[in-house]
């Protein structure tokens, strides 16, 4: 149960990932700063201003998107056009930052706010489950229900759609496709807040929590970097194998169980579980 | 008025006058074709007026409205649409969800409207799946409406991709070599397209395009360029006869 509770908070920053290479072909190694930045949002929200636990969770995803939209619009819209790696430096000094920066101002003391799932258990059927693990659990399945819905029936979701795909023919459709990427980075960023409220009642909230970001990066290549399923899914199979390794395996493996698997998988199926990007026909 | 007024139009990439200071005007109703050898600047006509590069002289005036300096997503609401050379669909959805995203620039519903489904989305839906069905009819995609771009040949692609422009209900559309990679009946095919886009819908076409063939078939005017520069206007015949066109595609004596 642990196993996959942690498994779905990689899943979703893998989406968060996913998001943003799938449109703009970045790839953004800020993405487990910005749940940390999440998880410390709400705690101020919360703690500090008392907010109830669920308004605390929706401002801070809605104070998180508009960062992430900011972040796009500001900071890495000149950058395109750069070469590759220009992007991942700008990605990679702007974890630095963001760690910096909420050590600055919420300080390297672990935190932790009060939730509704705190330390609580539920007895199904003499199997006895940890609330907070099904709250993530739920939580993250419900979120992949909105997205779903949203990148299946809305107007906004579909331009999302058409602009990764394929971006000049987006332009000439009439989406803006600039400002399209901008919601793009906002969602991730949003997605990216929603795993860091989740995973606060299991993980202190700490600057440093956003190197889980590592790991969910795993996840993502896993599952074939580019497919949001397989970006769950990829997700829960590190979590799963970390768990496994951690209570058979012997010590340490529960660490770099993760990237065994990443490893395997490359040599293996270097596409990922779920490839997505076909050979090229000649 | 004409519908489409280029004047003076240039762009310099560095040194290199891609296009240099060239005028024409496009009349609504008709098929008005640019040729030209391969870097005769063609191509980035066809850019500078759907606004992917910024002209560095000159002026662009559609149906009344200067839009030299309009971003690239705003020239659809205007009422032009453009098809590629090498063709650009969504590759990943079908030929019906192309056409359906051609249907946005008309798309005037919000996201709160949008989730509750209100009645006026349902009409607004309704209206542009018959819209696509009518060019779907036009340009005979029936038997392709649920299959996926990245599964069909490259003939039917090419006539995808004029359908989705068609979509977004322009009164001009570009159409950048619509002949190219296509074989001698598929060409033919498009010749009878482009008629049918002209007479039927009333669409004003501009093209790019190589096929001589095509060119005389179909174009009220032509604009043969070389260089960037205008070297004859006129009807197909007139501008195929003229010394200079012929100098430039065969290279005559010096």
């Amino acid at each position: 149960m642990n196993g996959i509770a942690v498994g779905c908070i990689y899943g979703l920053i893998a989406l968060g990932f996913v998001l943003i290479y799938k449109a703009t072909e970045m790839v953004n190694f800020a993405q487990g700063d910005l749940m940390m930045l999440g998880a410390f949002v709400a705690y101020t929200l919360i703690s500090g201003l008392g907010l109830p636990y669920w308004l605390g969770l929706a401002g801070a995803v809605i104070i998180m998107a508009v960062f992430g939209y900011l972040l796009d619009a500001v900071l890495l819209r000149p950058v395109i056009g750069q070469p590759q790696f220009a992007i991942v430096m700008l990605t990679i000094g702007l974890g630095f930052i963001l760690r910096a920066a909420a050590g600055f101002i919420w300080g390297h003391d672990p935190l932790s706010f009060e939730t509704p799932f705190t330390g609580k258990v539920v007895n199904a059927g003499g199997v006895v489950i940890a609330t907070e693990n099904l709250a993530i659990i739920f939580g993250t399945v419900l979120l992949c229900a909105i997205l779903y819905a949203f990148f299946r029936f809305t107007r906004l979701g579909v331009a999302m759609q058409a602009s990764s795909q394929n971006q000049l023919a987006a332009y000439y459709m009439g989406i803006p496709v600039k400002r399209i990427f901008s919601m793009i980075w906002a969602l991730s960023a949003g997605v990216a807040a929603v795993a860091g409220i989740l995973l606060a009642p299991k993980f202190l909230i700490d600057p440093n929590m956003g190197f889980l970001g590592i790991k969910a990066f795993a996840a993502a290549v896993l599952g074939g970097f580019g497919s949001i399923p397989g970006a769950l899914l990829g997700g829960l199979v590190i979590g799963v194998i970390e768990q496994i390794a951690g209570v058979y395996g012997p010590p340490g493996s529960h660490e770099t169980a993760a990237y065994l698997a990443l490893l395997l998988v490359l040599v293996l199926k270097p596409g990922g579980i779920f490839a997505q990007i076909g050979r090229k026909k000649v | 008025m004409s519908l489409l007024s280029v004047e003076n139009l240039a762009i310099h990439f560095g040194g290199i006058k891609a296009v240099d200071q060239v005028s024409f005007a496009v009349e609504a109703g008709e098929v008005f074709t640019i040729i030209g050898p391969n870097g005769a600047g063609k191509t980035t006509i066809f850019n500078l007026i759907s606004r992917i590069y910024d002209p560095t002289e000159g002026r662009l005036i559609f149906d009344g409205v200067d839009f030299t300096t309009m971003p690239a997503h705003r020239i659809a609401g205007l009422g032009i649409a453009r098809t590629f050379q090498n063709i650009e669909l969504f590759e990943h959805a079908t030929v019906l969800q192309n056409l359906l995203v051609g249907r946005q620039p008309h798309a005037r519903v919000n996201l709160l409207s949008e989730i509750l489904f209100l009645p006026s989305v349902r009409r607004a839906e309704i209206a542009h799946r018959e819209k696509v069905e009518e060019i779907i009819d036009l340009l005979d995609l029936q038997a392709y409406r649920e299959q996926m771009i990245a599964n069909l040949p490259y003939g039917v692609r090419k006539v995808v991709e004029m359908a989705r422009a068609l979509c977004t209900e322009p009164k001009l559309l570009l159409l950048d070599e619509p002949s190219s990679g296509l074989n001698v009946e598929e060409t033919q095919d498009m010749s009878y397209w482009i008629e049918d886009i002209k007479r039927r819908l009333g669409v004003t076409v501009l093209m790019v395009e190589h096929d001589m063939g095509l060119v005389s078939s179909v174009s009220d005017r032509v604009l043969a360029l070389n260089y960037g520069r205008v070297l004859a206007q006129g009807s197909p015949e007139e501008v195929q006869r003229n010394p200079d066109v012929i100098k430039a595609y065969l290279g005559g004596e010096e």
